[in-house]
């Protein structure tokens, strides 16, 4: 049974980072980023990636509320929020060839007790996708942004580009195949799928 | 299907732009082509890698991390000036000190000398 305090707290530390609530998102920053930053640096991560994992932790788990996947019944949110980000560590290392002491048993423990893997690869093929993403043109990226945040419809976006509707059709189609591809050709983008 | 409309068909399915039957139907499709699902993917990792709200909320972070960076440089600087401060105020002090006593052990020679002096001429 958990105690009423601990699943208040979760749930205002959840609520908090849904609403993207400044105040909230600055505790976090204040209870564990130092911890987090620490832990890792001992294990070969320099100050710029830690800050990353901490940070990208926290849009997993933003995204997971958004997506409405993650509830906190069963743990209280630090012991969800550190393995996220040795996880993610781990995920890094790997990456980097390097040896250290999140190994792959200790991250199973951590798989076993809340399966992020999922959210973890969405995240990173969202960064992918943005880092590819400033390699486009003005327009591929203006394109895209307007027709699939829903803000301006073909007709809008043809007046304003001055091309037909058909040709603007096209463009779009071509700038995101553009992007498909160099996505696809990223050597990171395979262990993602 | 060619592939400009199967792209025009995720992207309307994404965006929640397709009727219920057309939804029912547009599933059986992607259930029997398993090709489809990694396009799908690639299309909904573009959405969420232009969402609007999701960018937002990484610049946040990144701005939240800054001030808390620069509040903690602030704090170590304050923290390293303390001893410089009270050590300079240190040598302030004890070079008036010196300065103080210097300048009366002067004068009381100069006394001294000029009462010499003055003892000497008068015989």
């Amino acid at each position: 049974m958990i105690k009423p305090e601990i699943k208040l707290q979760n749930e205002q530390i959840l609520d908090g980072i849904a609403a993207g609530d400044e105040n909230v998102l600055k505790s976090i920053f204040r209870d564990y980023k130092a911890k987090i930053i620490a832990f890792l640096k001992k294990d070969n991560a320099t100050t710029e990636e830690a800050e990353d994992i901490f940070m990208s932790s926290l849009e997993i788990i933003y995204h997971s509320l958004l997506e409405k996947k993650l509830t906190l019944d069963k743990a209280t949110f630090k012991t969800y929020f550190t393995p996220i980000c040795l996880f993610q560590w781990g995920k890094i290392k790997r990456r980097k060839k390097f040896t250290g002491y999140v190994t792959k048993a200790r991250l199973k423990v951590y798989i076993d007790v809340i399966d992020y893997e999922n959210e973890w690869v969405e995240h990173q093929r969202m960064v992918l996708f943005r880092t590819k993403m400033s390699n486009l043109s003005d327009e591929c990226s203006k394109i895209l942004g307007w027709y699939l945040n829903q803000e301006k419809s073909l007709s809008e976006m043809s007046v304003l580009l001055g091309i037909s509707e058909g040709a603007l059709r096209k463009r779009k189609y071509d700038c995101k195949e553009r992007l498909f591809k160099m996505v696809q050709s990223d050597p990171l983008y395979h262990e993602l799928i | 299907m060619n592939s400009e409309t199967l792209n025009d068909k995720i992207e309307r399915y994404l965006l929640g732009q397709m009727q219920k039957e057309e939804i029912i139907l547009f599933e059986k499709e992607i259930n029997n082509i398993p090709e489809f699902h990694e396009l799908i993917k690639l299309h909904k990792s573009l959405l969420y890698a232009l969402n609007h709200e999701r960018k937002a909320f990484r610049n946040k972070l990144e701005v939240i991390n800054m001030i808390e960076k620069e509040h903690q440089n602030n704090n170590k600087i304050s923290t390293f000036r303390f001893p410089i401060v009270t050590s300079t105020m240190f040598i302030i002090i004890a070079a008036a000190i010196f300065i103080y006593k210097s300048r009366i052990t002067n004068d009381s020679k100069f006394k001294g000398d000029e009462i010499n002096d003055t003892l000497k001429v008068k015989p």
